[in-house]
């Protein structure tokens, strides 16, 4: 993969993460208000392993431009 | 001179004497002396600057220029970025497009904006975006850029075009983690009157909606908690 390949791919996963960030604020804003919609857990549960899964694709990209 | 409004960026003003749009000021420049406000900027639909010298005569810096005393700004000091507005479930909920293609994103920004007390409809794209603005016009739009088919500029495009067959100009946000200044560049020339980086945080959006809302439909004192 050459380097632009690579910043692109880097770019998805950094905005993947940032939408993960913004479900996640907006759900617990939800909960905090005291009245959430009956799956507000999961969807923020859902959102913590779509950030791991993330964070594992971030850092194989990190390694794969270290090799 | 006239009394100057308490500035501060991020304040929504509306030109007076026509049909200007609502915008939030961008820069507040106050007197090094006095620290009163001398100057402000913000961004138009048409990606045109405008400034405003209060002190000076006025100084031109796009081509457009506003006198501060002929606009309305909506300060209320009371209200914050700490969520207090947040309490307040008005009787004039704004009409809000969220146009966003990560479908836990659009349903929980939804589930957020009613809880609020507005009315929010959700386009998961620009199609779908574009046949829910045309059926109703809204007030505010919540645009994605990176969508399946049309980018969120594009929509921008279009609602500020529809805008003058609706007499209603809607404001525009962008929500993105699309955070270049040349992405910035390309919300101001599409008419976007804010860009918002995410991960946004829910109780700015809900002021910064808030104060938009008090512009366009003032609430009597002592209405909101």
């Amino acid at each position: 993969m050459n380097d632009a390949c690579l910043n692109d791919h880097r770019d998805t996963i950094i905005r993947g993460i940032c939408d993960c960030a913004c479900v996640l604020g907006n759900t617990l804003e939800v909960i905090r208000r005291g009245n959430p919609p009956e799956g507000a857990l999961r969807l923020a549960m859902r959102q913590r392993e779509a950030l791991i899964r993330l964070a594992e694709s971030l850092q194989s990209l990190s390694i794969g431009r270290s090799a | 001179m006239p009394d100057l409004p308490e500035l501060r960026v991020g304040d929504c003003v509306r030109v007076l004497g026509g049909e200007g749009p609502n915008m939030l000021v961008d820069e507040v420049i106050r007197h090094p002396v006095d620290g009163q406000v001398v100057r402000c900027l913000w961004v138009d639909e048409q990606g045109l600057v405008h400034f405003t010298d209060h002190r000076a005569d006025n100084l031109e810096l796009a081509g457009v220029r506003t006198k501060l005393s002929a606009i309305d700004v909506n300060t209320d000091r009371t209200r914050s970025f700490n969520g207090a507005t947040a309490q307040c479930d008005h009787a004039h909920p704004l009409t809000i497009l969220v146009v966003e293609d990560n479908e836990d994103g659009a349903n929980c920004m939804a589930t957020l904006l009613r809880l609020y007390g507005h009315r929010v409809q959700v386009a998961p794209n620009g199609r779908s975006a574009l046949e829910l603005a045309a059926e109703t016009p809204p007030d505010v739009a919540l645009l994605d850029i990176g969508l399946p088919d049309l980018n969120g500029w594009e929509i921008a495009r279009w609602l500020n075009e529809q805008a003058g067959s609706h007499k209603k100009l809607p404001f525009l946000i962008a929500i993105t983690g699309y955070t270049s200044e040349l992405d910035r560049q390309r919300s101001r020339k599409a008419g976007i009157g804010l860009h918002l980086n995410k991960p946004v945080d829910p109780a700015e959006l809900v002021a910064v909606l808030e104060r938009f809302r008090q512009v366009i439909a003032p609430t009597p004192q002592g209405d909101c908690g």
